[in-house]
């Protein structure tokens, strides 16, 4: 099993309903790091300490973002959050490859799922820093017809 | 003396060898800088920066 980037099929149903407010000021967006042997994907859809990584100097739950704003260009709106997100001097020695987001103020529900290579560190930084923020890399885009 | 933490603690620079790792992916990239002793990794840092997010295209439903 592995994990696979998306949204979450429960994120898109809770904007038609309101639940998410991740502009600035908003709602405490969390990102937490997964295990390469994870299984998260677009059925996800709440934050669980179940293969979420361990390690000196990491905290379960993850880390708190820097909420960006929604806004758009054309009929595609975006989101990405307003800074990296960096944990420091932190030992992972179990293979991670995913950095999942979660709405801490909503009852950890859900958000997305972010894959990349898999890491270890060892006594140092990790650090992602985000995607150029316009409608066609936005860490989140939605498009119209 | 110039020290640098590591898994063992503090360790003088100059008894550590250090290289530097890259790998692009289409929707991301990594540098991972990393320190050894005697061969063992003592030290890894890593910077993975994300390229692409995540798309979604939305459809609206047509009436009669």
């Amino acid at each position: 099993m592995a994990n696979t980037a998306a949204m979450c099929d429960s994120w898109l149903v809770e904007l038609g309903g309101g639940t998410h407010n991740m502009n600035a000021g908003g709602n405490a967006i969390k990102a937490a790091l997964y295990l390469a042997s994870a299984t998260l994907n677009d059925t996800t859809t709440v934050y669980s300490a179940t293969n979420e990584v361990s390690g000196t100097n990491y905290t379960a739950g993850g880390v708190t973002i820097t909420n960006g704003t929604w806004t758009n260009t054309g009929k595609t709106a975006y989101w990405t959050p307003g800074a990296s997100f960096a944990w420091t001097t932190v030992t992972l020695s179990t293979s991670f490859d995913t950095v999942f987001l979660y709405n801490s103020t909503q009852a950890n529900k859900a958000i997305s799922v972010h894959t990349f290579a898999a890491q270890t560190v060892n006594a140092a930084n990790f650090t992602l820093t985000m995607p150029t923020n316009n409608s066609s890399t936005a860490l989140l885009r939605i498009t119209g017809p | 003396m110039d020290l640098v933490y590591t898994t063992k603690g503090l360790i003088e620079r100059s008894r550590l060898e250090m290289h530097e790792e890259f790998e692009d992916a289409p929707d991301h990239c990594v540098h991972a800088i990393v320190y050894t002793l005697n061969g063992e990794i003592v030290k890894r840092g890593v910077e993975v920066h994300i390229k692409q997010g995540l798309e979604l295209n939305a459809q609206v439903g047509k009436v009669g």
